[in-house]
């Protein structure tokens, strides 16, 4: 029973990961997990749950839009590098995930996109706004000097406004400092 | 009074009042408000009604001054309420001094029912100036931002009150980012920084609020983002950062030819710029040694000195109305500070600390300030709220406000 939970709840990661989010399926994922914290009193219960969620994914795979598609690729090849504190260098690790971003640029010539600048909750809201604004900067330009056309490409800082996790620790603060690509839908 | 932190006695007696007026209870709440803010001030202690021995009619006369030494009060605020028309009313004040006996001064207010709270802060205001010498700073608003929502997907809405939490509203609905609000020197209008529009393909950017009309307007369209914007003492300018290609830098715009120029250049990030008080110079904050440090320039952006040099970050500097100090946030050893220090960089002093602690703002007269702190709650969520504190580092208290609030913006003195 418990075995079933774990790889379904896996499958439903995978797919979420693929499609990029989707509203339903994330409501979906949290019932399945909200099923299995519950005491395991009904098993046919759990059971239903199963099966529900089964179909809605197969119905998802077949909705998927050119755009989702290019999303998920984008997020396959790496859509976001990381930052140390109050830093906006571009680290040998970063600077391959953006030849892989560029790569992706090329292939997908009609694209253009937005890099978005966060930081770590460790500094005043303005000057982190300039931060951000300098680390999606120190993005771009390197996606310019590998030969990406400027005008493909657009800056958003988000300063400390909009982490992509929750939490007040380290481990929190090293995904938050970051520089995420997106592609501008039209 | 300064760094005395000793509590001076007063008495501050229910006003008289007609029997028609008495079902509004203004003769209790009125001199109840003016308690508040003067208790709250923390340079005030009030005593006990119980212990009063004139009752408020017989206030109307001058008070048996023997009567109130024996309570120990030093001063006595008595009052009188008179219905003037329907919805007008008119207050009478008078403040005693009950060791030199005689009258302080009185006072005379007539206006609509409606703002008794108002009445009750520019009399307030007159008391504590009258006893400490001190500009009063409680007929104020406070704009701030509203916050609700998780970690990650915040709702902030502007948001305004009294000084004491009366009279709150939402300014805006929280569709779009809201943060910095920021008066004009006239409190008609509120600069602030928004995300509004970036779906129209707009860069985020300063925007200018009319507290009058209620009207937003967007303040130039930049080839970067701006944003940490303040007026100058005069209301005519707006000094702010524009960041474009990874640099910062300080720009200043004429509000009528919105016409802008750039004070700072280089490859830094040059941001939260300040104004002193006569206009003259502005106070920032900038990378351009590496670390984040103070730095005061001449309006024209020529002779930028570093002013801090202490060990830690240093950012938001604004400079007290009064010109005697600049508050600025610190990060140092892992804590943020609220601290103050002399223009010339002397004197450096931290008065409040926490996990955060940021957006320092000056009320009126330069002696109390306002900032806001986060505050780790056990489940490990976070609490955002304001503080008032004065700069002797004492009589630090919260703000009561409905949700989580951030960045505070005193405003300047009411125009009568």
């Amino acid at each position: 029973m418990l075995k079933y939970l774990k790889i379904f709840i896996i499958t439903v990661f995978l797919l979420n990961f693929i499609s990029c989010t989707n509203k339903e399926q994330e409501s979906l994922l949290l019932d399945a997990e909200g099923g299995n914290t519950d005491q395991n009193d009904t098993l046919t219960e759990e059971i239903e749950i199963i099966d529900n969620t089964a179909q809605t994914i197969e119905m998802d795979e077949v909705e998927l839009t050119v755009e989702e598609k290019l999303s998920a690729e984008l997020i396959e090849v790496g859509d976001r590098i990381f930052f140390g504190y109050d830093e906006s260098t571009i680290s040998d690790e970063s600077a391959e995930i953006l030849q892989q971003q560029y790569q992706f640029l090329i292939r997908n010539s009609e694209l253009s996109i937005t890099i978005t600048g966060h930081c770590d909750e460790r500094g005043t809201r303005e000057y982190n706004l300039a931060l951000g604004e300098r680390r999606a900067s120190a993005a771009k330009n390197y996606l310019i000097s590998l030969g990406i056309s400027s005008n493909r490409i657009s800056v958003i800082s988000y300063g400390k406004e909009k982490p992509t996790v929750a939490g007040h620790d380290e481990t929190a603060w090293n995904q938050n400092r970051t520089a995420i690509t997106f592609i501008n839908s039209n | 009074m300064g760094g005395n932190i000793q509590a001076m006695p007063i008495a501050i007696s229910y006003f008289s009042t007609e029997e028609s007026l008495k079902e509004l209870n203004l003769h209790k709440n009125i001199p109840n408000l003016i308690a508040n803010n003067l208790i709250n001030s923390g340079l005030f202690k009030l005593l006990d009604r119980d212990a009063y021995m004139q009752n408020p009619d017989q206030l109307n006369a001058r008070p048996k001054f023997r009567d109130w030494r024996i309570i120990d009060a030093q001063a006595l605020i008595s009052g009188k309420i008179i219905k003037k028309t329907e919805d007008k009313l008119s207050v009478s004040v008078e403040l005693w001094d009950i060791y030199g006996e005689k009258r302080m001064f009185g006072l005379s207010l007539s206006s609509k029912i409606k703002s008794w709270r108002r009445i009750s802060h520019i009399i307030s205001d007159k008391i504590y100036e009258r006893l400490t010498g001190e500009e009063g700073y409680f007929d104020t608003r406070i704009v701030y931002i509203s916050e609700s929502g998780s970690q990650k997907n915040k709702i902030k809405r502007l948001a305004i009150m009294d000084q004491d939490g009366g009279n709150h509203k939402y300014l805006t609905d929280g569709k779009s980012l809201v943060l910095t609000p920021r008066f004009s020197p006239n409190q008609q209008q509120i600069t602030f920084f928004s995300y509004n529009g970036i779906k129209a393909g707009l860069k985020p950017s300063i925007y200018l609020y009319n507290l009058l009309s209620g009207k937003i307007e967007i303040l130039g369209q930049f080839p970067g983002m701006s944003f940490a914007p303040r007026f100058s003492p005069d209301g005519l300018d707006l000094v702010m950062s524009l960041a474009q290609n990874g640099t910062t830098n300080i720009h200043i715009m004429n509000l009528k030819s919105k016409k802008t120029n750039q004070l700072t250049k280089g490859r830094s990030i040059d941001t939260s710029p300040s104004f002193s008080p006569d206009g003259k110079k502005i106070v920032f904050n900038s990378d351009r040694s590496g670390g984040q440090h103070l730095y005061v320039m001449k309006r024209n952006g020529k002779n930028a000195k570093r002013i801090s040099f202490g060990r830690g970050s240093y950012a938001t500097p604004v400079w007290s109305p009064r010109g005697d100090y600049i508050a600025f946030t610190k990060f140092t050893r892992g804590r943020f500070f609220i601290g103050l220090m002399r223009p010339d960089g002397s004197e450096e002093r931290l008065i409040a600390e926490g996990y955060l602690t940021e957006g320092p703002t000056w009320a009126p007269g330069g002696r109390v300030l306002s900032f806001f702190r986060q505050i780790p709650q056990q489940n490990g969520s976070m609490k955002t709220r304001l503080f008032v504190i004065d700069i002797t580092g004492y009589r630090e208290r919260e703000l009561n406000t409905p949700e989580d609030a951030s960045d505070p913006a005193w405003s300047p003195k009411n125009i009568n």
